[in-house]
């Protein structure tokens, strides 16, 4: 199995009029395991499903390597994208069974692991004869995650993946995945709501917002560049004056205000004021990046 | 042999040997019904239409394979191509039925325009899947009550005498080799039909 990067290039989608995502640029390399994050219709699943082929790109191109993904078998069958099952099939329920996803997954995955396929079934008390359209949602999503690490593919994209889980089972994925990912050094992509549980895992974060790409960044990195300050306004104002304003916030006279910038920069900027300063976890600088936009621009 | 088509090799066995089997069943029931000197309502319209609903069967199968298979196989990574070209294997079980009944029905002259004419129905059945799979259940229904309309048409028609007689008289009169070169000329177009639908579709569902 071939081990390369998956990149997008101008990447554009539309649905009829309604453009989704906007000329995206991005690459994921060999042995990393990325974040995706974003709000609810950010174009996120789009984005996955261009980069995986599934859908076609508007403009733009998506590679895997030097090869262009969009109906190239050679290049899909390093690729696996494990999404959220539907339960039903147009007018009927979904009467494939959990052993019939896993037969599918062994034609078309030559890295198929069927042992440790077996083993992940076990683990999670999967019954494979039991029909998707009987599952419960949790079972749904461990479903997704047999299908995606017994893949064995040198590029898996998870979208959603814990979706309906107990944070036990939440907390086993995260354990598998880093596991695989020792001893494997494949490329995870990983979509998820559930920051601050996943954000230790993640060596790269990706924010998307309305079809953008607003960070994309080593999720440490990212963490130590994005601080809080708060305190009365006239001395907030003052001290990340010249500072990237990320989002802010006003609380009668008090402020709180959301900056990227290096931490001693700021550390040289507060020092004295009576204001606080902290740095965020990856929950809060998402809500930040992407949550109060309409608040920034009014600052600065 | 390419990744799609071990899967519909195998989607085939899942779905065509209980489907196949009870195929295989009626076309017995069907040759063990056959009496060319019995000619009482009753048996004559039995072969017929245990004929027709062994046909239908073996019809079903490349509009189930896009309804509920393509969704599956594009999630591991499908190409349209590679699944499409994989799928035409699904059209033969219809096709040989078809050339079944034609001999039945009008003698080994009749083989030739029943393969052709099955082959058309099996790729009308697979324009079905893709129409269901592009635009959706509506789309489809609204397919489905036309094809209804013409095969009311045609079925109206074939009560007039009877459908298989009336069919190898038209074949009689038209003559067997146009009749089975309209019928693949009709396969290929409408075959191109659905590879044009489906070549750049999103396979998100």
């Amino acid at each position: 199995m071939e081990h390369k990067t998956l990149k997008a290039q101008g990447l554009v989608k539309a649905y009829g009029k309604k453009q989704v995502l906007h000329g995206i640029n991005i690459e994921f390399r060999p042995g990393c395991i990325y974040g995706l994050i974003g709000r609810n219709g950010a174009g996120k699943t789009t984005l996955l499903g261009c980069l995986t082929g599934q859908l076609r790109p508007t403009g733009g191109q998506v590679l895997y390597g030097e090869d262009l993904v969009w109906e190239n078998a050679k290049a899909l069958e390093n690729i696996c994208f494990s999404r959220e099952m539907s339960t039903t099939f147009f007018a009927g329920p979904n009467t494939y069974k959990i052993r019939d996803y896993m037969r599918a997954a062994r034609a078309y995955y030559p890295g198929w692991d069927e042992e440790y396929a077996q083993k992940l079934v076990a683990e999670f008390g999967l019954n494979v004869k039991k029909q998707i359209s009987k599952l419960s949602k949790g079972m749904l999503s461990m479903v997704t995650i047999v299908l995606a690490l017994a893949s064995r593919a040198p590029v898996t994209i998870l979208d959603e993946p814990v979706a309906g889980l107990d944070v036990v089972a939440r907390q086993r994925f995260y354990d598998l995945l880093l596991e695989d990912f020792e001893q494997t050094g494949r490329t995870f992509v990983v979509s998820t709501h559930i920051l601050d549980e996943a954000s230790p895992i993640f060596e790269e974060v990706v924010v998307l917002d309305e079809g953008n790409i607003i960070a994309m960044d080593n999720t440490d990195h990212l963490l130590s560049v994005l601080h809080q300050v708060s305190g009365l306004e006239d001395e907030v104002d003052a001290a990340v004056e010249g500072m990237e304003l990320i989002s802010s916030r006003k609380t009668g006279r008090s402020k709180t205000v959301v900056v990227r910038c290096e931490e001693s920069l700021l550390q040289r900027a507060v020092a004295g004021r009576p204001v606080d300063a902290s740095r965020l976890n990856l929950q809060n600088a998402f809500i930040a990046l992407t949550g109060h936009k309409e608040d920034s621009h009014d600052q600065k | 042999m390419t990744r799609s088509n071990r899967f519909v090799l195998w989607w085939l066995g899942r779905q065509g040997v209980p489907a196949l089997g009870f195929v295989a069943v009626l076309a017995l029931l069907l040759v063990l019904l056959y009496d060319p000197t019995n000619v009482s309502p009753l048996w004559t319209n039995l072969r017929q239409y245990t004929g027709i609903i062994v046909w239908l069967v073996a019809m079903l199968l490349p509009a189930t394979l896009y309804m509920s298979g393509l969704p599956m196989a594009a999630g591991m990574g499908a190409t349209r191509r590679g699944f499409f070209l994989a799928s035409q294997i699904t059209k033969l079980p219809c096709a040989l039925l078809a050339g079944v009944l034609a001999w039945l029905a009008g003698g080994l002259t009749a083989v030739a325009g029943g393969i052709a004419a099955g082959l058309l129905a099996a790729c009308l059945a697979e324009l079905l899947g893709t129409i269901c799979i592009r635009f959706g259940s509506k789309a489809s229904a609204i397919f489905v009550i036309l094809c209804a309309l013409l095969g009311g048409m045609l079925g109206a028609a074939g009560a007039m005498s009877s459908f298989f007689p009336f069919l190898a008289d038209l074949a009689v009169l038209l003559g067997a080799v146009p009749v089975a070169l309209a019928s693949l000329a009709g396969a290929v177009a409408v075959t191109a039909a659905a590879w044009g639908l489906l070549r750049n579709m999103d396979l998100q569902f």
